[in-house]
């Protein structure tokens, strides 16, 4: 009942008129970075972010959300027809997908990525509807030392799912955990790494280092990469799935849909992560298997459920511990602190309108995604001919643009320079940006928190070890990094992210 | 792959170099004790940290940069983008918004391939007067649209 409630809470939030507005042009922007290759929603998360300033705290979520989900739908619409996954997390689709494609069944495979996505959305949404509150009050039990170890473990699993090699993983996030102590101590007041500007005592923005890495530094990385994008004209027969398709679909769906809420509630999950999943597994279960890779429609039910549900459910960590888990969700930690709103277990009680009409907002995202995307298909991959020449100047200017009027400071535009530079170099020498993200929002959290804990421990380390749940935290930690240490998962986990 | 200097090894150095130059900063500050950990103690942990992985990232170099190209890393279509935002920076203030936004845009566009300057250009007044409209009519930006350097 108390769910219920606080449900048509969020449902009041969700369809007032600004905020029904806000959604759609966040899900129609997320289609459309999700149809383009190479801008991702991260990339696009962070060069909008300096605008929404403007808006209400739940209006701002809002659309940054359906920017997320909404690229999930644009990724697989040209991995389907193209076979040009415009999203990571659309790479397994486009095997299937593309195969229905070419055998004139791509009206059938968009209809069941969309229902796929539109189911695993609607339980994703009750699910955090559900769980999100008891999570919540757990996390209201959490001292300093819990704390500490649960960014800990955060950080660990995003390295562990990040792509490449672990120590460099591991560097980038301590990197990012430095460049975010830069600026004044908040303890004892020193500045601390400034190299003398008086512009960096207040810490270096988390905006303009997401849009220096993932705007500019994609950006230089798409533009050495000739332009050599072709729509074709997929032949469109029906999009009606016949009833063998339906029997077909509902396992993968249901599966997908789980696979896709568990991974994407823990740390570094998310969308990407759940799709592989989901495709692995049904891969395993499939009957006969040989149908797999050449236009099964299981191939395209299960991973598009899963990296829908995935995106929901990643919202979880973040808005019930204040952990993000990915780097998207890190965006979002940093859209809600420029709200002035702390993500975190007191979230739910003091801003239940933001937590619930995001929530339910999502839901209402996805239905406009349903309703309006297959109709505008046509239109989507017709935008694939845009030349991409102008496209990026206006990337330029916005970064440039937003990243002064974050606090109308010439300076943050040289360091947005200054980190597009780095973006750069870092992309070159194949170092995966998101965990540096990662460890720019928590790097601080982290400090504060560990100081914290060694006080009321009266200096005594072993504070992280006696607390059981801080210990449980700390054990989890050790063994992700442990089992992706072995080498025989290591060898399956290059394998997954190969494919 | 005559050459040792594969992306591996660089990124391995680029981090130790990271790594000591937030070291030696953090030991300016204080470290404090145990019970009321210093201004310094962390950064300095998670800098020895950096260099660590630094080094196992360029030891275990060989073998996993085995038989890739030496990646270019200059590039002019960097130095255009760069450019384009430093111009941005500088003109903003004095020239104003439209003459930031034209420019970037300008000298962004060469940045890539087929160059057509008249279009280009048209293309920049366009973006800058849509800006100008959008965040300073729109949003209220406090900037002017064409500044002080052009005597207004």
């Amino acid at each position: 009942m108390e769910t219920l409630n606080a449900l048509l809470l969020g449902l009041d939030q969700a369809i007032l008129p600004t905020n029904l507005f806000w959604c759609l042009m966040g899900t129609l922007l997320g289609t459309l970075v999700g149809v383009l290759p190479g801008l991702g929603p991260a990339a696009t998360m962070a060069i909008l972010l300096p605008f929404t300033i403007g808006l209400e705290p739940v209006t701002s979520l809002i659309m940054m959300a359906g920017i997320y989900y909404g690229a999930q739908y644009g990724g697989s619409t040209t991995a389907i027809l193209l076979n040009l996954p415009g999203e990571a997390s659309s790479v397994v689709t486009a095997i299937d997908g593309y195969k229905m494609a070419r055998n004139g069944r791509a009206g059938v495979a968009l209809s069941t990525a969309a229902i796929g996505s539109f189911f695993a959305g609607t339980v994703a949404t009750l699910l955090l509807a559900l769980f999100a509150p008891s999570l919540a009050e757990i996390g209201l039990l959490f001292g300093p030392a819990e704390y500490f170890s649960l960014m800990i473990l955060g950080l660990v699993a995003s390295v562990v799912l990040s792509r490449g090699s672990l120590p460099k993983a591991l560097a980038m996030v301590f990197i990012g955990i430095l460049v975010g102590l830069v600026g004044q101590d908040v303890q004892t007041a020193v500045p601390r790494f400034t190299l003398g500007f008086e512009e960096m005592s207040s810490g270096i923005n988390f905006v303009v280092v997401a849009m220096g890495l993932f705007g500019i530094g994609e950006l230089i990385k798409d533009l050495e990469t000739p332009e050599s994008r072709t729509a074709i004209n997929a032949p469109f027969f029906s999009m009606i799935p016949s009833r063998e398709d339906w029997r077909r679909m509902v396992a993968p769906i249901l599966r997908g849909t789980g696979i896709g809420s568990v991974l994407g509630l823990l740390p570094g999950g998310g969308a990407l992560l759940a799709a592989f999943a989901a495709y692995a597994v049904e891969k395993r279960v499939a009957n006969p298997p040989e149908g797999f890779g050449g236009g099964a429609i299981e191939g395209v039910a299960s991973p598009e459920s899963a990296n829908n549900a995935g995106a929901q459910t990643s919202f979880v960590p973040l808005l019930t511990l204040g952990l993000p888990a990915n780097a998207v969700m890190a965006l979002m930690f940093g859209a809600l602190i420029m709200q002035g709103i702390a993500p975190g277990p007191t979230l739910i009680s003091e801003h239940p309108d933001v937590f619930w009409g995001v929530i339910v907002s999502m839901w209402v995202g996805n239905v406009m995604l349903l309703v309006l995307n297959l109709p505008l298909i046509g239109v989507w991959t017709r935008l694939l001919t845009m030349p991409f020449h102008y496209l990026f100047p206006a990337i330029v200017v916005f970064c440039s643009l937003g990243a002064f009027s974050l606090g109308n400071s010439v300076f943050d535009i040289w360091l947005l320079g200054a980190f597009g530079v780095a973006g750069y170099v870092f992309a070159k020498l194949d170092c995966d940006p998101a965990p540096l993200v990662m460890g720019l929002i928590l790097g601080p959290m982290m400090e504060e928190n560990f100081r914290r804990a060694m006080f009321l421990a009266r200096g005594n380390p072993s504070v992280f070890v006696d607390r059981p749940i801080s210990a449980g935290l700390l054990v989890l930690a050790v063994l992700a990094i442990a089992v992706v240490a072995l080498p025989k998962i290591k060898a399956v986990r290059e394998e997954a992210f190969q494919e | 792959m005559t050459s040792r200097l594969n992306p591996q090894l660089i990124a391995g150095l680029l981090f130790v170099l990271i790594g000591v130059a937030f070291l030696l900063g953090s030991l300016d500050l204080s470290y404090g004790t145990w019970r009321k950990i210093g201004p310094g103690a962390f950064p300095g942990l998670v800098a020895s940290a950096l260099i660590a992985m630094g080094v196992i990232v360029a030891f275990t170099a060989e073998r996993h940069g085995a038989g890739k190209e030496q990646p270019r890393l200059y590039s002019s279509k960097v130095m255009f983008i760069i450019a384009a935002i430093a111009v941005f920076g500088l003109v903003v203030r004095g020239g104003g918004l439209l003459p930031a936004v034209f420019s970037c845009c300008f000298i962004s566009s060469f940045a890539s391939r087929p160059l057509q300057p008249v279009k280009s250009a048209l293309y920049g007044l366009g973006l800058g007067a849509a800006c100008s409209l959008a965040f300073i009519k729109g949003l209220g930006m406090p900037i002017a649209i064409i500044g002080p350097w052009f005597g207004f």
